[in-house]
């Protein structure tokens, strides 16, 4: 028991930061957790998704075509505890708490030649605990958290399968449950698998072909190669392809500035040789992969980072983590055998090549594989500094300790009023007035994106009969949207509009009813602000009488 | 005539053609610094006075933040022979860039001995490295304090055998502490390093039959530096400091104490997270990391517009592979060698950090000597790598190496010479000689001249270019009240004044030549104009209504 204590507290506090307030930090929801929500209990109340597709692998939602495992890992959570926030978000907190253990198994499976493969997977653990970055998106319906402990898995049972402790049937499951639930997934999964091939080349070629004899290795094989054969058809030439393709950036063309053009004009071949847009853009892709190794990055706020991947004004990362990283490294290097250590730095090294072909210039999301490998690295130099100096290690732990006191006090203590923009704070606050009036019409502004899916989210609509509805108006390359659902529009309106329309509640914002409007009007039946946290105004509602 | 010296004279060479072709014409203009250093050697060798009319100053007091003196004393003997002007303040330090190269491969020499490509690929680097280059080319102080850093550790590494190199030991290390501000930091750093980790060889140079030798060399550095140890400790010196350092910016301050007030109590746990030591530590560790950043030394660069050139980082992209992996190699720490880069790597951005700008290409430039080196083993160890395999693959990865880095160098090469001047003219105040040679031709004309201050400090780059007459310029110079980062100006000599020109009030003064910037005036008041480097209008000359 005595050896475990270590793992036991990394699970503890890890499950402890990832469920702690989970319904109310982050406050709110982004458009695609209400999403995956709501589809949930569409599956739980009828099997159908919200355009009644029966049991569909894949969600078109907004017409992004959601990979879809997350919808139904959310179904027993929305069916235990009903469509709310905490429903959504619990099966990644799961998902969260389940990676500690899968770094642990990896980690003391890949170095079990060394001195003490347990400490070491504990320690690695124990960093997965407490990485920020891991742990934010464990606090939110996010797939590629829940890709990433699916590829985890799947990655420690191909390891087990190579030195031939465990069959084909376990990491065959988790691949392709991995590529159900993530876009990222088509290109992370056999990249990552091939690495470890590659890696392991010997057992690979000698085991391999050998245990295909045994049946129990042979049937999975086939079905897996038949789904994977399957699913990269539909997704290349079915209509999830084209997103795929516009998100890249190799579609984008920018074209070299007028400045730089009139600079070396009359040079056709210099000009030619150094702007071309072949240069520029392997200097997007180099620049944009670089970025993630940037400490301004990983370490604290960057200037090129959306809010709702990082903690506000840090980063993803604890500011002192650079401390362990560098230990972590030397500790890689001080191995005899190198495989693991070089599986690890690869592992490191491909996590954000996805994200690096993207069009947006820097996303925690797609690169968030890295937490892996950035988890084993920083625990291995805990564990080297603990097994090598023990001093040093407390020397180090102790401003570090005081550093992660005081980014989880900015996590759960300052940043709402950040994220209320991000995560759509307000929605659910107008949905409440908006539900007082069941029979009433509803005018709401659609500016804020997609409000019909907080308001089938919020008013636990009928999925049964939000199925017959048919108004999604498809956005070609781009999502789509609803503009009504029943007696309920989502479209801009005008302050004249207002008291126009009897029995009507109207949701807008200062556009639609401004500041000078008149409350006082005999026509208002009941009117209401909705603000951001911090004060600045977000809806306005009125509802006029009958 | 053996490889190795061919190959290293060959480095040398371009080294030198690099830095010293154009080298008055690009960087295009001057910058105030540069025009200081200038004149005041010129100021020296006519008078023996500095600007500020102190004889052989030991620190500079220029526009109030105390120039160390060595760069000027070098410039001295240029502008005694060519005479003022801009290739007389920018020789020493190209110079001492080209010999830097050298130095490097032979300090890399001393520190691998077994390596016998790792000297010459080192200084090729360096030879090359944009960060190295670009503060060779122009009268950059740090420039030559890292020519003298490099000096005083390659000779403390020989004195081990040959302790009379301590002297030039001791006189380097004086001398790089003479030229620039954070050498004071960073050299010392260093020297302990050194004696760490050679702690044995240090030990003997303690020993009866050496220690005449140390202990005098020894106590002539400390001698020489007893001036500087004064003006350390005097108000002047630090207020120069107190302008630029990490807690010049308020700003982690008051985050502190907003975080603390969002708490609403101040129980022990708030006050323990919520406090200036720990918001300062923090900042100070994101300026230090940030030197580290792979889009500050590869993609982006440095913000400053005068210590960066369009579309490049700090080093040669093409070179990111070689430098991840030689970092790898480096880790390993295996060697003495190793383990010095590795320090100097960890060491150089400490100055750079304790300012409020970061990540600060300038001030941490020492950093581009472990960069190359770092590269360099990483080059070295794909090499190695390479060796096992045939003849034919080796010669043509290496063909295609080179191919590739001349490929990004030339980039580099266009970017400074061609884009530079023109996307960033105001970076090196682009323009002055010709404004000084348009007022000089018309200075009888005119009762009153105004010049615009839109950028820095133009009464000294006119005095550079009037070649004015320090003497004069002695006896008029009346220094203004110092502003928040602790600089003054001056606001007159002659018939010049140095102002915002407001056009509304000054076309009503009686002759007046008025020079503006992005000042708005009358067009119809405009008698000349001066054009940028890519034919923009940049100054224009007004004169006022009444003649």
């Amino acid at each position: 028991m005595k050896k475990y204590w270590l793992l036991l507290l990394a699970l503890a506090i890890g499950f402890a930061l990832r469920v702690y307030s989970l319904a109310t930090i982050p406050n709110g929801l982004t458009w695609d957790e209400a999403a995956l929500g709501y589809n949930a209990y569409s599956i739980l109340k009828t099997g159908r998704d919200e355009f009644g597709k029966f049991m569909p692998l894949v969600f078109k939602s907004f017409g992004d075509y959601k990979p879809g495992l997350y919808v139904y890992l959310a179904v027993p959570s929305v069916a235990v505890f009903g469509l709310n926030e905490f429903a959504v978000r619990f099966p990644s907190v799961i998902f969260g708490t389940l990676a500690i253990l899968g770094i642990f198994l990896l980690i003391r499976e890949l170095f079990e030649k060394e001195k003490h493969p347990f400490l070491m997977a504990s320690f690695a653990a124990l960093a997965l605990s407490l990485s920020p970055w891991h742990i934010h998106f464990s606090r939110g319906a996010w797939e590629t958290n829940v890709f990433a402990t699916l590829l985890l898995f799947g990655l420690y049972f191909w390891l087990r399968f190579l030195k031939q402790k465990s069959t084909l049937l376990p990491t065959l499951i988790f691949a392709c449950a991995s590529l159900l639930t993530y876009q990222a997934a088509k290109l992370l999964t056999p990249l990552n698998y091939l690495l470890l091939t590659l890696i392991f080349w010997p057992d690979f070629s000698s085991h391999f072909l050998k245990s295909l004899r045994q049946k129990q290795n042979f049937i999975p094989l086939v079905l897996a190669a038949v789904f994977g054969i399957w699913f990269f058809y539909g997704t290349v030439f079915g209509p999830a392809g084209n997103r795929l393709s516009r998100l890249s950036i190799f579609g984008y063309k920018p074209g070299i500035s007028d400045e730089i053009k009139k600079i070396d004009d009359g040079q056709p071949l210099i000009y030619e040789s150094f702007h071309n847009q072949a240069r520029l853009t392997a200097s997007l892709v180099v620049g944009r992969y670089l970025y993630h190794f940037s400490p301004e990055v990983l370490l604290y706020e960057g200037p090129v980072i959306t809010e709702r991947g990082h903690i506000p004004s840090l980063g993803v990362l604890n500011p002192l983590e650079f401390i362990w990283l560098i230990c972590g490294l030397a500790c890689l290097w001080s191995f005899k055998e190198k495989r693991g250590s070089l599986l690890i730095l690869l592992l490191l090294l491909i996590s954000p090549l996805p994200a690096s072909m993207t069009l947006e210039e820097f996303t925690t999301v797609r690169s968030f594989f890295m937490t892996i490998p950035l988890a084993v690295i920083s625990g291995m130099g805990m564990y080297y500094l603990w097994s090598r100096a023990r001093s040093v290690f407390v020397l180090a732990s102790i401003p570090y300790l005081l550093t992660t006191i005081y980014t989880f006090d900015i996590y759960f203590n300052h940043s709402q009023k950040v994220w209320a923009k991000e995560y759509n704070y307000g929605y659910k606050q107008a949905m409440e007035v908006v539900n007082r009036y069941p029979g009433s019409r509803v005018i709401m502004t659609d500016v804020l994106g997609q409000p019909y899916i907080y308001y089938l989210f919020y008013s636990r609509y009928d999925p049964a009969l939000y199925q017959q509805t048919d108004h999604f108006i498809d956005g070609g390359l781009d999502v789509g949207r609803v503009d009504r659902i029943g007696d309920v529009e989502f479209r801009q309106f005008s302050p004249q509009d207002v008291l126009s329309y009897k029995d009507t509640v109207f949701v807008g914002m200062v556009g639609n009813i401004p500041d000078d409007f008149d409350f006082s009007n005999p026509a208002v039946e009941e009117f209401r602000l909705i603000n951001y946290p911090g004060g600045s105004s977000l809806f306005r509602i009125v509802k006029t009488k009958k | 005539m053996k490889k190795s010296t061919f190959f290293i004279i060959a480095i040398l060479v371009i080294a030198a053609l690099i830095r010293l072709v154009a080298l008055d014409k690009f960087p295009s203009g001057l910058n105030a610094d540069e025009a200081a250093i200038g004149y005041n050697a010129w100021s020296l060798i006519e008078t023996g006075k500095d600007e500020h009319s102190v004889s052989w100053p030991l620190v500079f007091r220029s526009f109030d933040d105390y120039k160390p003196p060595m760069y000027f004393y070098l410039v001295l003997p240029f502008v005694k022979v060519v005479g003022l002007n801009i290739w007389s303040v920018r020789l020493p330090s190209a110079l001492l860039g080209v010999a830097s190269v050298f130095l490097l491969y032979l300090l890399i020499k001393e520190l691998f001995p077994k390596d016998k490509y790792l000297p010459l690929v080192s200084a090729l680097l360096l030879a090359l490295s944009p960060w190295h280059i670009h503060f060779s080319r122009g009268g950059w102080e740090v420039n030559a304090a890292l020519f003298f850093m490099l000096l005083a550790i390659l000779s403390l590494y020989r004195s081990f055998t040959n302790r009379r190199l301590l002297f030039i030991f001791g006189l380097s290390s004086v001398a790089a502490l003479y030229t620039y501000h954070s050498a004071r930091l960073i050299l010392p750093l260093l020297i302990l390093g050194i004696a760490i980790l050679n702690f044995k060889p240090v030990l003997s140079l303690f020993k009866l039959s050496s220690l005449k030798i140390t202990l005098a060399a020894l106590v002539m550095s400390f001698v020489l530096l007893l001036p500087l140890a004064s003006q350390l400790l005097s108000k002047e010196g630090q207020s120069r400091f107190s302008g630029v350092s990490v807690f010049a910016d308020e700003g982690p301050l008051w985050q502190a104490l907003e975080l603390r007030r969002a708490h609403g109590k101040e129980t022990f746990l708030v006050k323990l997270i919520h406090n200036r030591y720990l918001s300062y530590g923090l900042r100070f560790t994101k300026n230090y990391l940030s030197h580290y950043s792979p889009r500050f030394l590869f993609v982006t660069g440095d913000e400053i517009a005068r210590s960066k050139v369009p579309g490049m980082g700090q080093s040669l992209i093409i070179l990111f592979p070689f430098y991840a992996l030689g970092l790898f190699v480096l880790l390993r720490s295996d060697s003495p060698g190793k383990k010095f880069i590795l320090l100097w790597f960890f060491i150089a951005p400490l100055a750079a950090a304790l300012t409020f700008q970061s990540p600060h290409a300038l001030r941490a430039q020492n950093m581009s000597v472990p960069l190359a080196v770092i590269t360099a083993l990483g080059v070295s160890a794909t090499y190695t790598y390479l060796k096992q395999f045939s003849k034919i693959i080796t010669t043509a990865a290496i063909f295609i190496f080179y191919l590739f880095l001349a490929y990004d160098f030339g980039y580099y090469l266009h970017e400074y010479y061609l884009h530079y001047p023109k996307e960033l003219p105001f970076a090196w105040q682009y323009g002055f000689d010709q404004i000084a040679a348009y007022t000089k031709e018309h200075y009888d004309q005119y009762d009153h001249i105004i010049i615009s201050d839109r950028y820095d400090q133009p009464y000294i780059l006119m005095a550079f270019f009037l070649r004015y007459p320090p003497q004069t310029l002695q006896s008029e110079l009346v220094m203004t009240p110092r502003d928040k980062f602790g600089f003054s100006t001056v606001r007159n000599f002659g018939k010049f004044e140095f102002r915002r020109v407001d056009f509304g009030q000054d076309r009503k003064l009686k002759n007046t030549l008025i020079l503006a910037a992005d000042e708005g005036v009358d067009d119809k008041s405009v008698i000349h104009t001066i054009y940028d480097p890519a034919g923009r209008p940049m100054y224009r000359f007004a004169v006022s209504d009444v003649r």
